[in-house]
């Protein structure tokens, strides 16, 4: 049996884009969308697999990253996979690349008008973190019935069980109107998803639902009037140990033996570039 | 003008029947019911404030320009014309338990300062924030008197409001209740003994034959 | 003065289920206490719950003023509706409440649904509301599992005025509550209902606490309203059966 070119056959990936063109036709609403098979298992990116091979071209250079790395083992062989069915070359710089999928970051590099971003999304609905019915949640984004995200968010700022909103996947806004999940970023890396010139799009393919962030969409993440969104820079002056950059984000390398940490650019394309420079 | 015109109002239940009753009260003006215990005094008070239905008759409440049957209204246009027009001084104190006398005033008329009013009733100022419960049987009187009259009714009914009080208080009540008549009120007074009322009173109704059965 | 204003809520001629109600009527005035009374199985609840728009009644009609009809309303506008203008105090107060947020999350959720944005607005609101139910602040953080029954109640009181709605919905809310706790419960009401002027529609199956709080009051046996009265003149000269019934009850 001979594989199509970029593994899926044309049917599907025809369903695939109508449900993109949908999406980016209403942003930040969650499209239903059963993704067609992949030779990973749900839950392993298939969602964000199933867009890029969808979209991709002979003309296409893909770049692939997981947590902002280009190296690591799902990165590689995310790369791989597409060279192998669709011969496409592939890049670890993001202005060379037209699509570029990503997993846990968004792109530190400037993305342009010609691009798309694929992300992996493992929770796409915000809302299920605190409502328990599908039905509901989905009423909910229909009447823009946001109440219950905000008392979530004074709960957490006054509630003395200290309900501590983690540091990554912080809702957004989307053009005023739909609750979005940035899919599992930092919180400072929502400030890059607004006024983006690349299409965003984020699929879930466990969770069936695919959703998108057309050019210069404005995302904004929840906040109070009186209390500006904290994209949760750290201030503990940690610097990577590689380029010397202390305002990207960083991951832990190690703790040596003399109780402080290491740290290293999460971004390697970033970290590279200016190590070099 | 009359503000109450009652016109044969009676009360039947079982064997035994009240009135018929026919009387009319102006503004000002102070009406007694006079009658023994078991007379049917409370209950002719008691129908024209709607706590019982009269069998028969009439009770026209006349206040500018409204002139309506009490015994007509709906219970919704009855509770407010009573909010409105009608205080009622019964001998039995409506409070929830643990309520303060002040706090009483305060939620029957709010915008009322009822110090004045209970200090008029000669009601000393160290039981005013203690629950009305606890208060005496002459305190709880005058109480009732100051909740019914603190929103300056029009129509001001009640029953045996000398009963429960010390001879040495009926002075005070008595000079209450005429400055509420000279500024307006219409009073109508059930009592067992004419002499305990006002100078001014009118005996309206006589209620002298004694309840059979 | 002695004119009656429009009433806030008419329902007219409700019926639910093939013997829970069937026929009732009621009109709540602005500013009044009304009080539904009867036995378990009277269908006060049903009643209160076709009114506060929370169940679709099979028959009948539930009209706002401007003969605005309830349940003719597409869902999103009678969920914002009743989120404006009603509040509702459930016998149970797990049924209002959220266990697992704070105390002050649960009243300020109503405004939050209502479109507030503003931290520090909705914080002193909810202080504002603790301290109105004579909660202490200490137990902002607190949830409510870990209060007792009476505060419990008095939490979904505040919640349930805390955006200054014109009708409060309640059922039973008193129920479980030892008789300091529910006059202290009622005392509260009638303060509360005094500072707003908010209208009350309550249900509950004794008829000491019509007495003590209702301007009005509503007999319903069978699933049928059988008898309207004020509170004096339904414990003195009670007509129907059921209506006698409750007043013995209350000896």
């Amino acid at each position: 049996m001979t594989e199509t070119f970029a593994y899926l056959d044309e049917d599907s990936k025809r369903a695939v884009r109508r449900t993109i063109l949908k999406a980016l036709a209403v942003p930040g609403y969650q499209v239903p969308f059963i993704a067609p098979e992949m030779p990973i298992a749900y839950g392993w990116g298939v969602g964000g697999m199933v867009v890029t091979a969808s979209l991709l071209g002979a003309d296409d250079r893909l770049k692939v990253t997981d947590h902002g790395s280009d190296e690591t083992v799902n990165a590689v062989n995310i790369r791989a996979f597409f060279t192998r069915t669709a011969g496409i070359g592939t890049t670890t710089r993001t202005r060379e690349a037209t699509i570029v999928q990503v997993r846990q970051r968004v792109p530190e590099a400037e993305l342009v008008e010609r691009q798309v971003v694929v992300y992996q999304v493992p929770r796409p609905d915000p809302l299920r973190a605190f409502v328990d019915s599908a039905v509901e949640a989905a009423r909910m984004h229909a009447h823009a019935d946001y109440g219950r995200v905000y008392t979530r968010l004074f709960e957490e700022k006054t509630g003395s069980h200290g309900a501590v909103q983690p540091g990554y996947d912080y809702p957004v806004l989307v053009q005023g109107r739909y609750l979005m999940s940035p899919s599992p970023v930092p919180k400072r890396d929502n400030v890059r998803l607004n006024d983006c010139p690349a299409i965003q799009i984020f699929g879930a393919a466990r969770e069936r639902r695919l959703y998108a962030l057309p050019p210069y969409t404005r995302v904004e993440s929840i906040a109070f009037e009186d209390v500006p969104f904290d994209p949760g820079l750290p201030e503990d002056g940690r610097r990577c140990v590689v380029c010397g950059c202390g305002e990207s984000h960083l991951d832990h390398l190690l703790l040596r033996d003399d109780g402080m940490s290491e740290w290293v650019c999460s971004d390697t394309e970033c970290c590279a570039e200016r190590a070099d420079a | 003008m009359a503000i109450l015109h009652a016109e044969g109002i009676e009360k039947r239940y079982g064997a035994r029947t009240v009135g018929p009753v026919s009387f009319m009260l102006a503004a000002g003006e102070t009406g007694l019911v006079l009658g023994g215990s078991g007379s049917g005094k409370s209950t002719l008070l008691d129908l024209i404030h709607g706590t019982r239905r009269a069998s028969a008759g009439a009770a026209v409440l006349h206040i500018g320009g409204w002139r309506r049957d009490l015994f007509n209204l709906s219970v919704p246009e009855l509770v407010a014309a009573r909010r409105a027009a009608i205080g009622y001084c019964t001998q039995f104190l409506p409070a929830i338990p643990g309520r303060t006398g002040l706090d009483l005033a305060r939620q029957v008329a709010p915008s009322v300062a009822a110090e004045a009013v209970f200090e008029r009733l000669a009601l000393p100022p160290r039981i005013w924030n203690l629950p009305a419960s606890s208060w005496s049987g002459g305190e709880k009187q005058r109480l009732n008197l100051a909740l019914a009259a603190l929103r300056r009714p029009p129509l001001l009914l009640l029953d045996e409001p000398f009963a429960a009080l010390d001879r040495a208080l009926h002075p005070v009540l008595r000079s209450f209740l005429t400055d509420l008549a000279e500024e307006g009120t219409a009073l109508l007074i059930a009592l067992h003994h004419a002499e305990d009322g006002l100078p001014a009173a009118r005996t309206l109704v006589s209620l002298n034959q004694p309840a059979k059965g | 003065m002695l004119e009656l204003p429009p009433p806030l809520l008419t329902l007219d001629g409700v019926s639910h289920g093939p013997r829970t109600l069937h026929d009732a009527s009621l009109s709540l005035y602005p500013g009044e206490v009304l009080c539904l009374v009867g036995k378990s199985g009277a269908g006060k609840s049903t009643l209160l719950r076709i009114a506060a728009g929370l169940l679709p009644p099979g028959k009948g009609r539930a009209l706002l003023p401007g003969g605005v009809s309830l349940y003719e309303l597409p869902e999103q506008v009678l969920v914002s509706l009743r989120r404006r203008r009603f509040g509702f105090v459930a016998q149970d107060a797990g049924d209002t409440l959220d266990m697992a947020a704070s105390a002050a999350a649960n009243i300020a959720q109503p405004l939050f649904d209502n479109g507030e944005r503003h931290f520090g607005r909705a914080l002193a609101a909810a202080r504002r509301w603790f301290a109105a139910l004579d909660l202490d602040a200490a137990r902002l953080g607190d949830r409510p599992g870990v209060f007792s029954g009476g505060m419990r109640q008095r939490l979904q009181i505040a919640r349930a005025l805390v955006h200054g709605p014109e009708i409060l919905f309640l059922d039973e809310p008193t129920n479980g509550l030892d008789t300091a706790a529910q006059a202290r419960l009622l005392t509260l009401l009638s303060d509360l209902q005094r500072c707003t002027g908010v209208a009350m529609l309550l249900v509950t199956h004794d008829l000491r606490i019509a007495r003590l709080i209702a301007h009005r009051v509503l007999v319903l046996e069978a699933g049928g309203v059988v008898e309207e009265a004020p509170p004096d003149r339904l414990i003195a000269d009670p007509r129907h059966p059921a209506a006698r019934d409750l007043v013995a009850a209350m000896i």
